[in-house]
Formats: structure tokens, C-alpha cells, sequence
């Protein structure tokens, strides 16, 4: 596993990362979340010697990561960026010999990636020549085209339409099930939720929220109420509206008061007390 | 790191090469190359002979001498009898001569006196005017030609002449030109590599499998192959123009040294520039700052290319030697030293051994620079804060 431990990183008087730890799992897709300037690329670019931290250390699987363990990881930047004018399969085997495949593996696993993002018809052209979409699932090939232990990927959902964000989430769910550790920053929170296991939230260089997802969430100190009376409105005690309108209340809220005085007011249509989403998880760990 | 520096030279010199630009601009020296010698050979054949009106009371004796003086010179001339002088001041303004000659003792030119054809019409007249001398004055053959052509001084030098001078001094420009635009050009593409990485973005995914040092290594190593192509092609393109002329090929032992020397050296100046010009296009993103930051080395490099051709006639001057010793200037200066004198091997060895070291100084500054500079995308980054950011 990948353990970041104690990573501090200052700009003059700017704290980057203030002593900041987290760990990504083989098998589990790691959410790391953060308001703009939380620190996320700063992290993700200590991870490949992109960035000197001033304190701090990463270990791949017990030893300090070094040029030798970056062969097995896979980088996805928030820049975008390749070569505009090789061609798509050029390119791709030229990042995977840099990686140290061969020349035979790094070829089967192009035409193996190309596949899988529906790209095989592209190989020869230039990349200039692909749509912003498809330039995309590039980028990620150039990231994946060599299997490696460890992928991170700067906000990968972004820019992509919902069906490429399906693709996307099903390609990571299928590398974390063959035991790739995923880490990747993102701000569609919904998203997040669905596709993690694993979660971590930063402000100021800082960790305000970690941990599995599920149990988070269960193990919030709030619910969600909604409830959808048809009747004469009404707000409860708690401030929840009888018009469906979403509330936040304490987890040991006697609801089954706000029930009897909803009944009182006409039908409940609709009636739901759930675990708070991630939404509500980030923004209370990051409220200012 | 050796697999990642060939790696990445591979894909440098495979795309460049490629690319459009170089392209044509290696076809465009080889075609100017070719085409200047049968240019030169065809101007030489179609100089024309000079045409020169004579008129009024035939000197005897005068065409022979114009005909003497003009093989003399390698000149041909066309000897025509005009009428009479109005004719002929009429032919002159049409241009169909040269110059009239009147009575053998007069000439007319249209304006401006011509050099070829008085430097040939003049020393005729003198010589038939000599004669006439001697003949009044009766004087025999011998002491006619002991007045007119005393035996001339002796003379000796110092230093024994050297056959290849001229040859050597042609090859000493040749070189310094060579050199000149190759290690520009070539440090040129050095830097738009590196910038064109920043700008399309594709650096942070090379940062992230490479280190700096390998990418540096790799770019300037993949490109200066490309630069070394360029030059043997040049040397090839040369050589074959000058079999089309048809000049006997005669490279002497000294033509083989010279080539080696220029080749080694255009190895050391490229890395010297081209290390600069890797650092400093790691400071700028847009194709627009690029000239602004190539001011440094091209700065640098003029005085090389100028010592080198203002020595070339007297290279072992104090100024010419330190600065063939020195870098910035002696990736020009020795191997144009090289190419006309005989300069000492110890000389050489420590002049290479300086630029070595500078170098070796160098390509860890340019690193530095370039991971204190290589994630900043957009504005120029001044070098000193691209040399703090780089913490290690």
C-alpha cells in the first residue's frame, strides 16, 4: 500500500500541506476531496518527486518511493497535456517503454487499452487530430497503459459527459477489483460516493475527514428528513418543511413525533431519514 | 536512467526529423549546395570577350600586343575596325564596344573608364610606343632588353611557404560557419523541445517517469544526432559538388584532421549551448517569450564567431589563443585555429578539458532551473526563483 506520512510543504508563507497523512489500499478507490487550494495536487505531485515536501515521507509497500516504484505507478495530471502531433499508439508506447514495458507487451497492452475506451480506431491518428473527449481517454491510457500498482489521477471526471463518466467509474471499478490502488481527487461529491470506498477530506494542507465512506456516513452525528405531507403545510419543531424539503437533524431525533404531528397535518406521501450524503459530510468538515 | 535518456532522444530525433522544418531545411542546404558550383562554373564560362573598336591610321604592331597582353591576363578580346570615329562614338553609346581607339593613341570611353579593358588596351600602346623608342634610338636586341627588363631582386623568407594556405583559410571560414549556425540552430531546438513540452502540458506526465536530468540529457542528445546528420550531410553535399565542377578531389591529411576537429568540437559547443538554451526555454511557456530568452546565448556566441573570423589570418594572436581556450568562445575559435595552423595537442587538450568541466557545471545549473521551472506553466519565470524553488 501507499502511506503518506506526516507531509508538510511550504511557499514562503503559504502552507501547502501541513503535516498531512493518508494511505491508499490495493483493491479500494480513495475519493480525496478538498476546496480549491486544499493541497490535492500538492500531494499527488509529492508522490512522484514533482514536488520537494519539507517534511514528511511515502512508502510504496514498506520503502520510501524512488524512481523505481514511480515505474509502477500511473499519474493522470490536472494539466492535461500529450505530444499534439504523434500519433495515438506512438505515444502510448513510447510512455509505456518509459515505464519499462517492451516493445511487445507495451504494444498488446495498447490494443488492449484502445479497446477497452473505444479508441482502437484512432491508433494512427495524431492526437491533435481526436475530439476533447477522446483526447481524454488518451490521457488515461497514457496513465493505465502500463498496469500499474498504484493510479492517481487528478479530477479525472472532469469535462467528461455522463456516458464517459459511466465508462470512467466502470474502467476504475474493474482495475480496483484486479487489486490496482486507486486515489483520486474529484469535486462531484455524488460521484465520489458511488464509486469510493475510501474517502479523504483536506482544508488548508490539513485532514478534516477520513475513512470508508458507508461508515462515515452512518457514523455522522446527523440524519437527512425529508418528508412530503399532502395537506396543510406546516414546519416542525426541527425545521423540517412538509413540502420535501431536505433537512438536517440530530441522529437521536424522536421523528416518530415529527410523524404524528405530519399526520395530523394530512397524508405523508413520501417519508425519508437517511444517513447524511457525502455533500453534507464535506461541507461540514470544511465549513470556514 | 540510460533507457529513459535514449528513450526519450529516440522520440526527439524521430519527431523532429520528421517534422516539416527541419525537412525542408536540410533539402534547402543541399540543393544551395549543389547548385553554387555549377552556378559559379557557368558565370566563368560565360565571361565575354571584350569588344574594342579601333579607328584612324593603323598602328603597326598594336593588335599583336592587345592580343599578348590579353592572353597574359586569361581575358579574350574582339579586335573591330570602326569606319571612322563618329561611327564608332556611336557604337560606344549603343554599348557594343568597350572602348575606341583612335589613331592608335587616343581612347574613348562612353562615361567611366572600364578597368578590364584599359588594364588591357593601356600596357598595349605603352609596349608599342617602347618599341618604336627603341627602334629610333637603333639599339640592339640585348641592350634593349636589358633597359626594359632588368633582372629582378632576389627575394627569401622566413617562414617556408605552405602550399595549403588558401586552402586551409577556406576551410577555417567554412568551419566557423558551420559551426556558427549549426550549434544555434540546433541549441534553438533545444529550447523549443523544452518549451513546446510545457505549453502542450505533456511535461507533468514525463516528470512523473523521468527525472529532469534524464529529460535534459535525452533532448539534447536526441537533437544534437539530428545536428551531427545535418553536418555530415552538408560535409557529403559539398563533396559532391565539387566532383559535378569536375575539380580534382584532393583532400589532403590536413582536410581529415580539420573535419575531425570540427566534429568534435561542433559536440562540445552544442552541449555548452544547447545545456543553456534547455535551461532557459524551462523558464518560458509561449512560443512568444522564446526570443527574449534565447538573448543570452546568442550573445555569447557572436564574440566567438567574430575573434574567429578576425584571426583567421593570424591565429596564434594572445586574443585568439585564450579565447580558444575559454568557453564561451572556444567552441568556434580552436577548431577554426585548428583548421589554418598547427595547433599544439596540449593546447587542445586542456581547451576540450575546460569546456568538459564547464559544461558538466552547467547541465547541473540548467537542471536545477528546470525543476525549480518545469511545472510553471505561463509566464516567464525569472531564473532566480526557478533556482530556489528546486530544493534538491
Amino acid at each position: 500500500m501507499l502511506v503518506i506520512s506526516n507531509l508538510t510543504k511550504r511557499y514562503d508563507e503559504i502552507v501547502a500541506l501541513d503535516d498531512l497523512s493518508m494511505t491508499v489500499h490495493p483493491g479500494r478507490i480513495l475519493g480525496f476531496l478538498g476546496p480549491n487550494g486544499a493541497g490535492k495536487t500538492t500531494t499527488m505531485r509529492s508522490v512522484f518527486g514533482l514536488v520537494t515536501p519539507d517534511a514528511g515521507e511515502i512508502t510504496w509497500n514498506g520503502s520510501p518511493v524512488d524512481a523505481a516504484s514511480w515505474s509502477q505507478f500511473g499519474y493522470m495530471p490536472e494539466e492535461r497535456g500529450l505530444y499534439p502531433k504523434m500519433r495515438v499508439s506512438e505515444q502510448l508506447v513510447h510512455f509505456a517503454r518509459l515505464a519499462g514495458l517492451d516493445k511487445t507487451a507495451a504494444t498488446q497492452n495498447i490494443d488492449r487499452w484502445l479497446g477497452q475506451l473505444g479508441l482502437a480506431d484512432r491508433a494512427r491518428s495524431k492526437l491533435e487530430e481526436l475530439s476533447h473527449g477522446n483526447q481524454q481517454r488518451v490521457q488515461l491510457a497514457a496513465a493505465l497503459v502500463h498496469d500499474p500498482a498504484v493510479a492517481i489521477l487528478d479530477e479525472p471526471f472532469s469535462g467528461l459527459d455522463p456516458l464517459a463518466v459511466d465508462d470512467l467509474a466502470a474502467i476504475l471499478a474493474k482495475l480496483a477489483a484486479e487489486g490496482t490502488a486507486i486515489l483520486f481527487s474529484s469535486h462531484q461529491l455524488d460521484l465520489v460516493q458511488s464509486v469510493c470506498q475510501d474517502v479523504v477530506i483536506i482544508d488548508h494542507g490539513r485532514v478534516v475527514l477520513e475513512g470508508e465512506v458507508e461508515r462515515l456516513r452512518d457514523d455522522s452525528e446527523q440524519r437527512v428528513l425529508e418528508i412530503d405531507v399532502d395537506g396543510e403545510p406546516f414546519v416542525s419543531e426541527f425545521g423540517t418543511p412538509s413540502n420535501g424539503g431536505r433537512t438536517l437533524i440530530d441522529r437521536d431525533t424522536p421523528i416518530t413525533d415529527i410523524v404524528t404531528e405530519a399526520q395530523a397535518h394530512g397524508t405523508i406521501t413520501s417519508l425519508r431519514f437517511e444517513p447524511p450524503n457525502l455533500s453534507d459530510l464535506f461541507r461540514q468538515a470544511v465549513r470556514r | 536512467m540510460i533507457k529513459h535518456i535514449l528513450l526519450l532522444a529516440k522520440r526527439d530525433f524521430l519527431q523532429r526529423g520528421r517534422s516539416k522544418g527541419f525537412l525542408v531545411m536540410l533539402g534547402l542546404s543541399v540543393v544551395l549546395i549543389l547548385a553554387i558550383g555549377p552556378l559559379l562554373q557557368t558565370f566563368a564560362d560565360d565571361e565575354e570577350a571584350i569588344v574594342i573598336g579601333l579607328t584612324g591610321t593603323p598602328v603597326p604592331g598594336l593588335e599583336p600586343a592587345m592580343e599578348g597582353v590579353a592572353a597574359a591576363s586569361e581575358r579574350s578580346i574582339d579586335l573591330r575596325t570602326v569606319d571612322d570615329v563618329a561611327t564608332g562614338e556611336e557604337l560606344l553609346n549603343d554599348g557594343e564596344l568597350a572602348v575606341l581607339v583612335v589613331d592608335g593613341i587616343e581612347l574613348v570611353w562612353a562615361d567611366e573608364p572600364l578597368g578590364s579593358a584599359g588594364s588591357i588596351v593601356r600596357p598595349a600602346i605603352a609596349a608599342v610606343q617602347r618599341q618604336t623608342a627603341i627602334d629610333d634610338l637603333g639599339l640592339s636586341a640585348n641592350e634593349a632588353q636589358e633597359l626594359l627588363a632588368p633582372e629582378p631582386p632576389a627575394e627569401r623568407r622566413l617562414e617556408p611557404e605552405d602550399p595549403d594556405q588558401v586552402g586551409r583559410i577556406v576551410a577555417g571560414y567554412i568551419t566557423i560557419f558551420v559551426l556558427y549556425i549549426t550549434i544555434l540552430v540546433f541549441g534553438q531546438f533545444v529550447m523549443m523541445g523544452v518549451t513546446e513540452e510545457k505549453s502542450s502540458r505533456v511535461i507533468e506526465v514525463v516528470l512523473s517517469k523521468v527525472r529532469p536530468e534524464s529529460i535534459l540529457a535525452g533532448k539534447i542528445l536526441g537533437i544534437g544526432l539530428l545536428g551531427l546528420v545535418q553536418v555530415v550531410v552538408i560535409v557529403g553535399a559539398g563533396l559532391a559538388a565539387v566532383q559535378m565542377i569536375g575539380t580534382e578531389l584532393d583532400i589532403p591529411p590536413i582536410g581529415v584532421q580539420v573535419a575531425m576537429s570540427s566534429i568534435l568540437w561542433f559536440i562540445l559547443g552544442y552541449a555548452f549551448y544547447s545545456t543553456m538554451y534547455a535551461g532557459l526555454g524551462a523558464t518560458i511557456t509561449r512560443q512568444e517569450d522564446m526570443q527574449g530568452a534565447a538573448i543570452l546565448p546568442a550573445i555569447l556566441i557572436l564574440p566567438a564567431y567574430f575573434i574567429a573570423l578576425i584571426s583567421l589570418e593570424n591565429p596564434d594572436t594572445a586574443l585568439a589563443r585564450i579565447s580558444s581556450l575559454l568557453p564561451p568562445t572556444s567552441p568556434i575559435v580552436m577548431p577554426m585555429r585548428n583548421a589554418v595552423s598547427d595547433v599544439p595537442f596540449v593546447e587542445n587538450l586542456a581547451a576540450i578539458g575546460i569546456i568538459a568541466l564547464t559544461v558538466v557545471l552547467l547541465v547541473r545549473v540548467a537542471a536545477r532551473i528546470y525543476r525549480g521551472a518545469a511545472l510553471r506553466i505561463g509566464a516567464k519565470v525569472p531564473i532566480r526563483e526557478a533556482w530556489r524553488a528546486a530544493t534538491h
